[in-house]
């Protein structure tokens, strides 16, 4: 059983329909992603996990319609929008109105946060650009903002740190600063692809936390793409498990984790090191 | 058994720029001890910044000290270097965490596993060949991986490769830093299966670096947990991962995203044959097994 | 910041010294007896001697490079008695060639230098960047191959080659210019100094523009690899700021950096397009100077170009930290 027929009759927020992505290969465009569908609901999560080469962050990429030149996708990308509360077709949206829609309805947080901020430029100038980009605002008024949104997320003495350059912040902060950016036009679909995959442990639980509130008090709609299967499990109510391009299995956490399906997905949980339950004691020569 | 490695107050400064004539230093490795039996694991854990990889690399002598010894087999090896070390060399390897940065990609495998012989001048001869072929095939690969490149394997087939490198020399002792962090987590259970298999057999030492305390405590006899270059708590993998005595340990373990232990309870009940977490016996052909030793194109995330 | 310019100064101060001293022992060890090229042609020995005396070049080396160290920052004296003549400090001598002041002549031709230099510079940043970051946006295209295929050009063809034919071109066949004339000031006649100084630019910029249309090329398309850039256009942001803020103003540190050590070189004076197109700039004075072995003129001029270049050097390493941030740090 999986969670699709969860959604019922109200449109969600994305709704995603037989994806296929090709990229260019060498004889011809090859087939990376073969036929997802899925959706996202307001104030929920979507937990996309699989191993590498499992097509999770082209996924993103693609309702993002941030595809790498060259890659094509095909199916149904749909997003609820105020103008079309059917949903919006966003795999053959202008570029225009895809524009638009970047940054103020559906944002994305990356993997590593020092290469993906803007070296040349204080991060108050770089969370603040979405904002007027899309909504007009001043630049005393965005500053403003871009100090609020800091403090919201957890950086402390906003005020002096928001004419800090990126380099001057660890990597926890940094990661803050993208998701700060990421939320500063409070967007109805937030992709975190891999967010704390490159943080340390306690700073992962730090960040882990402050997406799951932050989400509480916005109601966004959010993709979590990872490999861990510890870390999906305590963000995600639904999840999607991907194998080279192919979806293995899709339901609810619980399902997922109680009572796999297949076997791909039995194998990777077996796989998971715990820290909790009994290992074998230690033999071997001594 | 007396231990085979032994570091004592290892101590490492690095000069940071200061403004002008007031030079300062980072103390990355502050006072570290620790020795390696035949036989046992040691793993030192510890968040980024903690100085666990650059104790790994003085101990391994792949830096200098600032002050502190290091021995081997009774031998001061402090102050060693060059030829002087070989019998060190012959006796410990390391495994990185980059496969693909680690293995120089313009030698073939065959190069890149007998490069260490050559390199100690035990260079195997006329049966270099037949060598590689039991080391490869004892990692788990096809014997015909010997004259393909490393950029033609995927992730856990090339770190395999750096194990059979690792082993070429027969050491007694192997520093993994890190060497299974970079790999999926189907792979990472098969590698960490394979050096088990490995340690039992060989009797080999293991010094083991990883940030992944759950990947730990699969294969660790005593654990080393270190912060801010010092280390902060050790034990016997069972005192520090169910008794932990100082704060910054516990704070660790309660970082570890966890599985609901109640989903976990329902999966295994759902299915007796399960051996446990982790680390179990080398499966023949599960569906997560990885493709036997094709040249696959390195897969991209 | 300071320690750092004062460091940076003093080693400066160090080179001039050994360029000074460098330019002074060549000349004085390759070149013919000034005094005898200066007495002419009706000439006699005592007079040969006399000039000697009043250059100071029947003193050793050392005493005459000596001489000209104390003239640059005290002042000095040629000759002897009633008829010595007192030259202020910074001295520069007198011209072999002209007797003049060198202080005063090199000063006389600087405005046309500048003016080369400037024109030449603002036309080619325009042409070279923007063209190497179309090039980069559009890449492949045809434009792109077209904007690439015309700065092999310019690095390729020789300048004087290039002033010649457009000389030739403009000015004697269709006769669009005139000749190039610097003694007309901008003021006085606009229409006549911009011809004047039309093809000197143009010449100049396109060899320039050539190297900074590949190089701005090069680093753009570098830059848009990187994942910051993805960052911007997830946020949706539009196209021409993401342009300058993360294609472009992440790719101006080379580009910046290149141009101070270009633009204080050309400051020096572009020796060949100057003598090609008669502009009566400091680099014409080079050339003319080299030509007629005039000692004190081509000393000044190689200190004046070494001066540029030291404090070039300096002042693109300072801006360099302004431009990029991670680099204040380590300062």
């Amino acid at each position: 059983m999986t969670a699709q027929g969860t959604h019922g009759d109200a449109t969600p927020l994305l709704r995603v329909d037989d994806l296929r992505i090709s990229v260019p290969g060498r004889e011809g465009p090859l087939e990376v992603v073969h036929g997802l569908s899925f959706a996202v609901d307001v104030g929920r999560t979507l937990g996309i996990v699989g191993e590498s080469g499992s097509g999770k962050s082209m996924t993103s990429l693609a309702v993002m319609s941030l595809l790498p030149p060259g890659a094509a996708a095909s199916g149904s990308v749909r997003l609820r929008t105020q103008e079309h509360p059917g949903g919006e077709e966003l795999l053959s949206g202008g570029t225009a109105r895809l524009r638009a829609l970047r940054g103020d309805r559906m944002a994305m947080v990356f993997q590593d946060p020092l290469s993906c901020l803007n070296p040349y430029y204080r991060v108050g100038v770089q969370i603040a650009e979405a904002h007027r980009a899309h909504r007009g605002s001043t630049r005393r008024q965005a500053r403003t903002l871009a100090v609020d949104v800091l403090g919201r997320v957890g950086i402390p003495r906003p005020h002096q740190r928001v004419d800090d350059h990126p380099y001057q912040f660890s990597g926890g902060m940094r990661q803050r600063i993208m998701i700060a950016m990421a939320l500063v036009c409070e967007p109805d679909l937030l992709i975190a692809d891999e967010p704390t995959t490159a943080l340390d442990v306690t700073v992962q639980a730090q960040i882990l936390a402050l997406l799951s509130d932050l989400q509480r008090e916005f109601g966004t709609g959010m993709i979590y793409i990872t490999h861990d299967l510890a870390v999906v499990s305590q963000v995600a109510e639904e999840i999607l498990v991907l194998r080279g391009g192919h979806p293995v299995e899709h339901g609810t956490a619980e399902q997922i984790f109680s009572d796999p399906q297949q076997d791909y997905t039995r194998e990777l949980l077996d796989a998971v090191p715990r820290i909790d339950d009994p290992v074998p004691a230690r033999g071997g020569t001594r | 058994m007396s231990a085979l490695l032994q570091v004592e107050h290892l101590v490492k400064e690095f000069p940071v720029s200061g403004q002008g004539l007031r030079r300062q230093t980072l103390r990355a490795v502050d006072d570290v001890s620790f020795s390696v039996s035949p036989g046992e694991t040691v793993a030192v854990v510890g968040e980024s910044g903690s100085g666990k990889s650059t104790s790994a690399r003085l101990a391994v002598r792949l830096l200098d000290v600032t002050s502190g010894t290091v021995r081997y087999a009774g031998e001061d090896i402090t102050g060693l270097s060059g030829r002087r070390l070989n019998r060190f060399r012959g006796g410990v390897q390391v495994v990185f965490q980059d496969p693909y940065s680690s293995l120089n990609p313009k030698h073939t495998v065959h190069e890149v596993v007998t490069a260490p012989l050559r390199y100690q001048g035990r260079s195997p001869g006329r049966g270099s060949r037949a060598l590689v072929g039991d080391l490869l095939e004892r990692v788990g690969l096809d014997p015909s991986a010997m004259d393909r490149y490393p950029s033609q394997f995927s992730g856990g087939q090339a770190q395999r490769i750096g194990i059979a490198r690792a082993l070429a020399v027969d050491p007694q002792i192997l520093v993994c830093d890190e060497a299974v962090s970079a790999l999926d987590v189907s792979v990472q259970a098969q590698v960490l299966t394979l050096l088990a298999g490995l340690q039992q057999e060989r009797g080999l030492g293991f010094l083991f670096i990883a940030h992944d305390l759950a990947v730990v405590r699969q294969i660790a006899d005593t654990v080393l947990v270190m912060q801010h270059g010092k280390v902060v708590e050790r034990g016997s993998r069972d005192q520090v991962f169910h008794d932990p005595q100082q704060d910054y340990t516990r704070t660790l373990l309660d970082a570890v995203p966890r599985i609901n232990p109640e989903w976990e309870a329902r999966r295994r009940a759902g299915r007796p044959t399960v051996s446990g977490a982790g680390v179990r016996r080398e499966p023949s052909a599960g569906s997560t097994a990885e493709l036997p030793a094709e040249p696959t194109e390195r897969t991209s995330r | 910041m300071t320690l750092y310019l004062l460091r940076r100064s003093g080693a400066g101060v160090l080179v001039l010294f050994g360029i000074t001293l460098l330019t002074f022992v060549v000349f004085f060890a390759l070149s013919p007896d000034p005094a005898v090229t200066i007495c002419g042609k009706t000439c006699t020995p005592e007079r040969i001697e006399t000039i000697r005396g009043v250059l100071g070049l029947d003193q050793p080396f050392l005493v005459q490079y000596g001489d000209f160290l104390r003239g640059l920052f005290v002042g000095r004296s040629f000759g002897v008695g009633e008829n010595a003549v007192q030259c202020a400090a910074p001295c520069l001598g007198f011209s072999f060639q002209t007797n003049q002041p060198v202080l005063q002549m090199i000063a006389a031709r600087i405005p046309q230098t500048v003016t080369v230099a400037v024109g030449a510079a603002v036309l080619w940043l325009l042409v070279g960047v923007s063209g190497g970051l179309l090039g980069a946006i559009k890449r492949g295209t045809v434009w792109d191959r077209a904007a690439m295929l015309t700065a092999l050009g310019g690095i390729s063809l020789p300048n004087y080659f290039l002033a010649l034919l457009l000389q030739y071109v403009l000015v004697v066949r269709l006769q669009v210019l005139p000749f190039p004339d610097s003694s007309i000031g901008l003021t006085e006649d606009p229409g006549g100094w911009f011809g004047s100084y039309l093809m000197p630019w143009a010449v100049l910029a396109f060899g320039y523009a050539s190297l900074y249309l590949r190089l701005t090329r090069d680093t753009v398309l570098d830059t848009l690899s990187e994942n910051y850039v993805r960052t911007g256009r997830a946020k949706g942001l539009p196209r021409g700021l993401l342009l300058r803020r993360y294609a472009l103003r992440p790719s101006m540190v080379p580009v910046v950096t290149l141009f101070g050590m270009d633009f204080a070189g050309l400051l020096a004076g572009a020796l060949i397009t100057e003598t090609v197109f008669g502009i009566n700039g400091v680099g014409k004075l080079a050339a003319d100077s080299i030509t007629t072995n005039d000692q004190p003129v081509i000393m000044a001029v190689t200190l004046l170009a070494a001066l540029l270049v030291v404090v070039g050097n300096i002042a693109v390493d300072v801006f360099y930290t302004l431009l990029d941030p991670r680099v204040r740090v380590s300062q």
